[in-house]
């Protein structure tokens, strides 16, 4: 059997049976994961309930939960490194609720609760790609963003998504100072919304979100810059023109809109042709679109990257 | 003698620093940049007491500038040889960024401007060059400043840390300049 989710030993018990035992849950196609959550294998964050994805999934070797939760860019706790490591318990997640509204049909809103079980949770392990050159491969549980469009149905002149992050400059120790223009902002075409890769998160490893990753939910896009992938997010409006976004405000020429991975259009300061894949020794070369380009290739035919970048 | 120690223990206690974070901190995940990241702090920091240390006779006694000064270098060039690692010591990979990134050329340039110091740093040099090696020693106010752009070209958002070496740095000049004009 391949072992190809790197577990540290410090992860516990619970992880390596769970996914050792992975063709296993898969043919029984639902997880019941609190059978396995005995005291006997305690762990701080609570398992979740999901299935397997083989469509989207990449196969590579999984980077450990260890360097998954030490090694962020999570402004909200701190501009360093392991800032939102040793932050993590700054982000207050209790009565969470992500408010969808905007443009749609039937507005919402989601308590934990439900982004837990309203939809299907799978698992996607996806390659993840930042804009300083570094990538790691995380396997992630969430859904995909479309579940919620479809229950929310925006009306015809949505034609973006924005997102908006958690502000708490009281707990937040980043939020202290105005490094960042706070709240984090992010936004998606609706065409990319509606792309199937891109996922609404709940957890990683089989586990609710660790702080320092974005808990309670967050969003993921592989094929573009990590910072798309707006971590904490507390309401999604459906709206008419491009949303404003964080980095692209902070710096207009340096991350565009688009922000897909893309090795032939260099970030201004510094190359993206290469990457350093965590746990790697050497840097490898950078895929267009992060290596997703079948998924995402027909969204951009004719669009010239270069300006649109 | 005591000059010696208290310098050294000065310049070699980061090293060990460093080195005991890449061996038993678990928390350092990627250990390349983190090397990168810190060598290059400590040689900004190391440039910055070389010119803080003469100001203040209190201190001054304690020190040696020239084992500052090369302590800086040597940071520098683990620096530049780690950066070559991170490349995969491949020559092409080190030449498209020397022939596109603006901060990896003025990283190059402030490393070519410390040679000469270097070079130069020996007692011999010193009174063979008479007052053309303090010609050449005041490159160190050209090196700084590169140093600090190299730094700030790749800076995302956070640029607390980075004015805080720079408003050193205008202190000692003011400073500088104060005491010269009182002599």
């Amino acid at each position: 059997m391949s072992n190809k989710y790197n577990l540290d030993k410090e992860n516990s018990i619970t992880d390596e049976i769970y996914f050792r035992n992975r063709r296993k849950i898969m043919s029984s196609s639902l997880v019941i994961p609190f059978l396995l959550n005995s005291s006997l294998f305690a762990s701080t964050r609570k398992n979740l309930p999901f299935i397997k994805d083989t469509e989207f999934s990449t196969n590579e070797q999984t980077n450990t939960i260890k360097q998954i939760t030490s090694y962020n860019n999570f402004y909200e706790l701190g501009s360093g490194k392991r800032d939102p490591m040793f932050n993590s318990d700054k982000l207050k997640t209790d009565e969470w609720t992500l408010t969808i509204d905007g443009l749609v049909e039937k507005p919402l809103v989601l308590s934990m609760d439900d982004l837990i079980k309203r939809y299907q949770l799978e698992e996607r392990i996806y390659r993840l790609r930042c804009v300083e050159a570094w990538s790691m491969v995380v396997p992630w549980i969430g859904f995909e963003l479309r579940h919620i469009l479809k229950e929310v149905k925006p009306l015809y002149n949505a034609k973006y998504v924005s997102f908006e992050s958690i502000l708490d400059p009281v707990n937040l120790p980043g939020q202290k100072r105005n490094v960042l223009n706070w709240p984090y902002r992010e936004g998606l075409r609706m065409d990319e919304a509606l792309n199937p890769l891109t996922l609404i998160s709940v957890g990683l490893y089989g586990k609710v979100m660790p702080n320092q990753n974005g808990a309670p939910v967050r969003l993921i896009v592989p094929w573009k810059y990590g910072f798309k992938s707006i971590k904490s997010i507390v309401k999604i409006s459906f709206v008419e023109d491009e949303p404003i976004c964080t980095w692209n405000q902070q710096a207009p020429d340096e991350y565009g809109f688009y922000s897909n991975v893309n090795p032939y259009v260099d970030h201004p300061r510094w190359s993206q042709k290469r990457e350093r894949r965590i746990g790697e020794f050497g840097k490898r070369d950078t895929l267009l679109f992060n290596g997703y380009s079948k998924f995402v290739n027909n969204l951009y035919t004719g669009m010239d990257l270069e300006k649109f970048f | 003698m005591y000059q010696i120690i208290v310098t050294y223990t000065f310049v070699i206690t980061p090293l060990i620093f460093i080195i005991f974070n890449i061996l038993f901190n678990t928390n350092i995940i990627n250990p390349l940049s983190y090397l990168i990241i810190s060598t290059g702090y400590i040689s900004m920091s190391l440039l910055i007491m070389v010119l803080f240390i003469p100001l203040f006779k209190a201190i001054k006694g304690f020190f040696d500038r020239k084992i500052f000064g090369l302590s800086a270098f040597s940071y520098t060039l683990v620096h530049l040889l780690l950066y070559i690692i991170d490349n995969n010591i491949s020559l092409k990979y080190l030449y498209a960024d020397l022939s596109s990134l603006l901060f990896i050329q003025v990283g190059y340039i402030a490393f070519l401007l410390f040679l000469p110091l270097v070079f130069t740093s020996t007692i011999k040099a010193k009174l063979a060059l008479k007052n053309n090696w303090f010609k050449i020693h005041r490159l160190i106010y050209i090196i700084i400043p590169l140093s600090f752009i190299h730094y700030y070209l790749i800076i995302k958002a956070d640029y607390l840390l980075f004015f805080i070496y720079l408003i050193m740095f205008i202190l000692i000049l003011i400073l500088k300049k104060r005491i010269i004009s009182n002599e």
